[in-house]
């Protein structure tokens, strides 16, 4: 659970800082965002099924 | 037909004008399809598991022997003599873990009835001047079972001591707080008088409150309720949830799932370094995220799958 938890506060920042990363460059679009959504929650769903199986 | 599966293959895997610059499998839409795909055959491993009842559970490799090779090449790394498996301890170990299973407990004294340990090696009419004792639980293979003892100091000091001459393993499986699993109860000891005490015999009984000058002499009492002198216990415990006896089977949902990840964010991974490999040299402009912060990400989350072992000391 300690996994998953740390798992998902990383992929939070990461998305965090892409979002800045990409509004302080101008060049902040949805597809960007999306982007980095959607790799956080692949990352995400992968510790959090591989966690469980434990 | 061959030549349109390359060219699908290409821009999944690669940049290119058709695909805006940018493979399909960075795609927010195929990366949430993935995400979807990888969710559900997990879940569907782990539910067929548990439904059939062991086809694709887990079954544990630890054997006796096993535990012993391992134990006396650990010692001989050391510098220390084998230990020499012996019948009492051995039947003190079975005897251990039956008590276990019987009032489902992991610890190494009964909560019930305050037995700790040294109950068994009476009960099995072994005499020890020197006794200690590993548990461990829910290992798939010896070697990780082993480490994970070395690893921990306690547990170390029992295994690589020069005070044991002999050891007692038991390998059960049963379920234990409603978790079938594989117990290991590893014990040590040293005979008070080995050449005194061949064999289990009433004789042995009335040596113990006798000990010998060799005994004294080393400063070693033989007193067995003076605890001092015996090994910290030690307890091994791994998080894992097993689910499975059937020792026919070898391949747990866990490695499955995590063979899954590490396939998925290795294939990701390479799929990345191309993508920024050919972008950089074409000199292509697009918009889309950053690479190399990907590329941290999910590194990131290789050393993380890849650090999860199924045992856990407790």
């Amino acid at each position: 659970m300690l996994i998953t938890v740390a798992a998902a506060i990383a992929a939070a920042a990461y998305l965090a800082w892409g979002i800045i990363h990409h509004a302080r460059r101008g060049d902040l679009h949805l597809k960007i965002v999306l982007e980095y959504l959607a790799l956080a929650i692949l990352g995400i769903v992968l510790v959090y099924t591989t966690v469980k199986s434990l | 037909m061959l030549a349109r599966l390359h060219k699908s293959l290409l821009h999944l895997f690669t940049p290119h004008p058709a695909n805006n610059h940018r493979p399909r499998l960075l795609e927010p839409s195929l990366l949430s399809v993935l995400a979807a795909i990888i969710l559900v055959t997990n879940s569907g491993v782990r539910i067929f598991a548990q439904v059939t009842g062991g086809i694709l559970g887990y079954a544990s490799d630890i054997t006796v022997e096993q535990v012993l090779t391992l134990t006396n090449q650990r010692r001989l790394d050391a510098g220390l003599p084998s230990l020499k498996l012996d019948d009492r301890l051995a039947d003190a170990a079975r005897r251990k873990a039956a008590d276990m299973f019987t009032f489902n407990y992991w610890a190494h004294a009964n909560p019930q009835n305050n037995r700790e340990p040294w109950y068994f090696f009476d009960a099995a009419n072994y005499q020890y001047r020197y006794a200690g004792e590993n548990l461990g639980r829910d290992f798939g293979t010896t070697s990780p079972l082993v480490q994970a003892w070395i690893d921990s100091p306690s547990h170390r000091d029992n295994l690589l001591s020069s005070r044991y001459r002999d050891t007692g393993i038991a390998v059960v499986n049963g379920n234990l707080q409603g978790v079938d699993t594989t117990l290991v109860v590893q014990l040590f000891g040293t005979l008070q008088n080995p050449a005194a005490l061949p064999q289990v015999s009433a004789a042995s009984n009335i040596q113990k409150s006798q000990p010998s000058s060799a005994e004294i002499g080393s400063n070693q009492t033989t007193d067995k309720s003076d605890k001092s002198d015996l090994s910290d216990l030690s307890i091994i415990r791994s998080s894992a949830d097993l689910a499975d006896r059937q020792p026919t089977y070898s391949v747990s949902p866990f490695d499955i799932s995590r063979s899954i990840a590490l396939s998925t964010l290795a294939l990701i991974a390479v799929v990345i370094i191309i993508d920024s490999f050919l972008v950089w040299r074409r000199r292509t402009h697009r918009l889309a995220g950053r690479n190399w912060a990907h590329l941290l990400f999910v590194t990131g989350l290789i050393i993380l799958i890849a650090g999860l072992q199924r045992g856990l000391i407790n």
